[in-house]
C-alpha cells in the first residue's frame, strides 16, 4: 500500500510551478478531508478535533531539478540545478522538460578526450540536454522552463523502493498513511496536513504557509541520510532502522522528548538523529512562524540523496506515520 | 522495424549472458532461416529464402551489451563491482541497475557531504557500490553473487524523430539484420547474432570460422559526437545524414573497394571521421585466408550509456545501405 503510493508520488512531478506530485497526493488527502491551495503551491487540510488548536504535520512536495537557461541554436539545452545536484553524476541521465509540450530529453556527455582529459569532472557548465528534435527544440522549449529526472520507481528487495524524489515523497507518504490511520478517530485537537513546496531552494514554502495556518505546535516530516559507504556511520541511518527523531537546540524540546516516550511506549522502531543547531529542513523555519511554534522532526533514512535513483525502506515511512498518530492522539506536545 | 528495436532493447543481455537475446533472436527466425547456436552461443541464421548468391557473405550483429559483473559483496551488503566493456564510471553513477532481474542503484554520496576538493575530481569506479535495498551481507548474497552480471536500466522513448534507449548498440544492427532475413528479394546470406563482442569479439571470431564467408558485412551503432559546443572535425559522425562508414578503426583497415562502393552508392552515408573504436570487422577480415570487410554503422550519441540517442531515419537509411552492399558482394563483382 505504502509502496503504492510511493510509487506513484516519485513517478510525479512537483517543482516549482510544476505540481503533479501535490496533486497526486492531494488526491489520496481529499479521500479524508478537504484540501485548499495555499500561497505558491502549498496545499493545506485539516482533521477537526476536539479544541480549537492545531498540530501541523508538514511535508515538503518539491524535489530537486533543473531551470532552463537557454537553448543553443541546433537545440542543446543548458539548465541550472533547483537545489543541490552532484553535476558529475549526470551524464546520459533521462530528463522531462515541462515546456510548451511535456517532452523528454537526456543529458548529453561528451566523451572524456573531447571534454578536457579524464581528469575533468563533468559539471553544469559544460554538460546539455538533448531532446532529438534539433534546432526544432527553440519552438518548445524557453528559458525559465522547469526540467526534472525522468525515472520511475520500482520495488527493490522486500522493502525497499528506489525512484527520483524520495526526498521528500517519502514524508509525504507518511503523512498521507498518517490521515488514513487518524481517519474517523476522535482527536483532542485540530490536525492540519502541510504539503509544502520551494524546501530545496531555501525552506520557502513552510515558511509562509505556516504564518498562514498558525499551527500552536508542529512536526515536520523529511528525510535524512541512509548508511553507505564513504560517509562516517554516525552521520547516517540504516534503512529499515526505522523512523529518526531529530535532536536539536532549534527543535522543541517537548516535542522531541514527546516523540521519543511514544516510540518507546508503542514500541516504534526509531534511532536519534543529533544536529548541533539548523535541521537544514522545513523545522527551521516553523519553529520561527509568528509568535514560534514548538516544531520537532522526524526523518527517514534515504540512501544517494538528490540523484535520479534515491531508496527508502518503506518500513520506516510506517514508522514514521505511526509515531505521528500516536503523536496526535495524545494531544502532541499540547496538553498540560 | 521500430517495434522489433524496442524489444530487443529492453532484452537484458551483458557480454557473456546473451541467453533472453539468443532466444528472442531464434524465435524471430524461425520461420526464415536455417539456424543453429555456436559453443559460444551465437546465433548463426542462414537465410531460407531468396536469390541464389554467387557469394557467401556474412552479416554480422553482436547481441551482447556493456554491463557489469559484482565482484564482492560489502558486510553491510553493498555490492562492489567491475564494467564489462568501456564505461565511463560518470555514466554508471547513480544509475539503476539490473542483476538477473533484481533491481539496484549504483549509489552515489549525497552532494551535501562533498568536500570542494571531491567534486571538482572525477567519479571513480573505486567509489562506486550498488545498493540492492539490503542491509547485509547476508541478505544480498540471497539476490545476487559475486560473478552475477547485469546491465544499466534504461527506458525506451521517442524523442522527436530519434530514439533514446540502452543497448542501441547493437541491438540496432540485430533488429536490421532480423529484417533483412524476413524480406525474401534480398539474396541468400548467413548471419551471426554474435555474443562478447564488447569483451572481445570472441563470437564473431569463432562465427566466422563456421561461415567461412566470401565478404562479410558488419552493422553497428558508433559514436556521434555532433553535440552542442564540438567542432565538426571532432563529431565523428553526425545524426540524420545516414550511416557511418568506416575506413579505419583500430582493428581493422577496411577493404577499399568496399568502402569506395558504399560512399559512391548514391544512398545517404557519411565517412565516420575519426580512426576510433573497434567491432567485430577485426576478427572477421583475419578469419581463414582473410575476408573483406566492410562496416556500416549508426550514428548514436551517448553510446555505453542508459540513454543512447539515435534518429529513426539513419536506421532505414543503413538498412538500404546494407540491402545494396549485399546485393552487389552476394553477385561477386565487388569481391574479385
Amino acid at each position: 500500500m505504502i509502496k503504492d503510493i510511493l510509487a506513484e508520488l516519485s513517478s510525479a512531478c512537483g517543482l516549482a510551478h510544476i505540481t503533479e506530485a501535490r496533486d497526486a497526493a492531494c488526491g489520496y488527502l481529499e479521500k479524508i478531508m478537504e484540501i485548499k491551495q495555499l500561497y505558491g503551491n502549498c496545499a493545506a487540510g485539516v482533521l477537526k478535533g476536539e479544541s480549537d488548536k492545531t498540530i501541523m504535520l508538514e511535508a515538503h512536495c518539491d524535489e530537486v531539478g533543473f531551470i532552463v537557461k537557454c537553448v543553443d541554436s541546433k537545440g542543446f539545452i543548458r539548465v541550472d540545478s533547483i537545489g543541490r545536484v552532484d553535476a558529475r553524476l549526470l551524464p546520459s541521465k533521462p530528463v522531462t522538460i515541462h515546456a510548451k509540450q511535456k517532452i523528454k530529453g537526456v543529458f548529453g556527455s561528451i566523451p572524456p578526450h573531447l571534454k578536457g582529459g579524464e581528469d575533468k569532472p563533468f559539471d553544469l557548465d559544460s554538460l546539455f540536454i538533448d531532446t532529438g528534435l534539433g534546432a526544432k527544440t527553440k519552438e518548445i522549449v524557453s528559458a525559465g522552463d522547469i526540467v526534472t529526472f525522468d525515472s520511475s520507481a520500482q520495488a527493490m528487495g522486500e522493502n525497499a523502493v528506489c525512484g527520483k524524489s524520495l526526498d521528500n515523497r517519502a514524508g509525504v507518504a507518511a503523512l498521507i498513511r498518517t490521515a488514513q490511520l487518524l481517519e474517523n478517530k476522535s482527536l483532542p485537537y485540530n490536525v492540519c496536513f502541510l504539503l509544502s513546496w520551494n524546501e530545496e531552494v531555501g525552506l520557502r514554502g513552510a515558511k509562509t504557509a505556516a504564518h498562514e495556518l498558525k499551527p500552536d505546535c508542529a512536526v515536520a516530516v523529511d528525510v535524512s541520510f541512509g548508511n553507505m559507504p564513504g560517509v562516517s556511520a554516525d552521520k547516517t541511518r540504516k534503512l529499515g532502522s526505522g523512523t529518526m527523531i531529530g535532536i536539536s537546540p532549534l527543535l522543541s524540546k517537548k516535542v522531541t522528548d514527546k516523540l521519543f516516550e511514544l516510540a518507546d511506549a508503542f514500541e516504534i522502531k526509531h534511532t536519534e538523529e543529533v544536529m548541533a543547531g539548523a535541521t537544514g529542513t522545513d523545522a527551521d523555519v516553523i519553529t520561527g512562524t509568528g509568535a514560534g511554534v514548538p516544531c520537532g522532526l522526524l526523518s527517514i533514512p534515504l540512501r544517494s540523496m538528490h540523484s535520479c535513483y534515491e531508496t527508502v525502506d518503506v518500513r520506516d515511512i510506517e514508522a514514521t506515520a505511526q509515531l505521528l498518530c500516536q503523536f496526535v492522539l495524545s494531544g502532541g506536545a499540547l496538553d498540560a | 522495424m521500430l517495434k522489433l528495436l524496442e524489444q530487443l532493447c529492453n532484452i537484458n543481455g551483458p557480454s557473456g549472458a546473451e541467453d533472453k537475446v539468443r532466444e528472442f533472436v531464434v524465435k524471430q527466425l524461425e520461420d526464415c532461416a536455417e539456424l543453429s547456436v555456436t559453443p559460444l552461443g551465437s546465433v548463426i541464421a542462414k537465410k531460407k529464402r531468396g536469390p541464389k548468391p554467387q557469394k557467401n557473405i556474412m552479416l554480422d550483429a553482436h547481441i551482447d551489451e556493456v554491463g557489469l559483473i559484482i565482484t564482492s559483496i560489502t558486510e553491510d551488503g553493498f555490492a562492489r563491482f567491475d564494467c564489462v566493456g568501456g564505461i565511463e564510471p560518470a555514466i554508471m553513477a547513480a544509475a539503476k541497475v539490473d542483476v538477473n532481474g533484481i533491481c539496484g542503484v549504483v549509489m552515489s554520496k549525497p552532494v551535501h557531504f562533498m568536500s570542494k576538493d571531491e567534486l571538482s575530481k572525477p567519479v571513480l569506479l573505486a567509489d562506486l557500490y550498488i545498493d540492492f535495498g539490503t542491509q547485509s551481507k547476508e541478505e544480498t548474497l540471497k539476490l545476487v553473487k559475486p560473478g552475477d552480471t547485469g546491465i544499466f536500466c534504461g527506458e525506451f522513448a521517442r524523442l522527436g524523430n530519434c530514439i533514446r534507449a540502452k543497448a542501441l548498440d547493437d541491438r540496432v544492427g540485430t533488429a536490421i539484420i532480423i529484417d533483412m532475413l524476413k524480406d525474401d528479394s534480398l539474396p541468400v546470406f548467413t548471419a551471426s547474432f554474435s555474443v562478447q563482442e564488447e569483451v572481445g569479439q570472441g563470437g564473431a571470431k569463432t562465427s566466422a570460422f563456421i561461415i567461412e564467408p566470401d565478404g562479410a558485412i558488419v552493422l553497428e551503432g558508433t559514436t556521434a559526437c555532433d553535440v552542442a559546443d564540438i567542432a565538426e572535425d571532432k563529431q565523428v559522425c553526425v545524426l540524420g545524414c545516414g550511416p557511418a562508414v568506416s575506413f579505419m578503426d583500430r582493428f581493422t583497415l577496411y577493404d577499399n573497394k568496399l568502402f569506395d562502393f558504399a560512399v559512391n552508392s548514391g544512398l545517404k552515408c557519411q565517412p565516420k571521421t575519426a580512426v576510433a573504436g573497434g567491432n567485430d570487422s577485426g576478427v572477421i577480415h583475419t578469419s581463414g585466408k582473410g575476408v573483406p570487410t566492410v562496416s556500416i554503422s549508426v550514428p548514436c550519441r551517448y553510446i555505453h550509456s542508459p540513454s543512447s540517442v539515435c534518429d529513426v531515419n539513419d536506421i532505414a537509411d543503413t538498412r538500404a545501405l546494407a540491402a545494396k552492399m549485399l546485393e552487389e558482394m552476394a553477385c561477386g563483382e565487388l569481391l574479385k
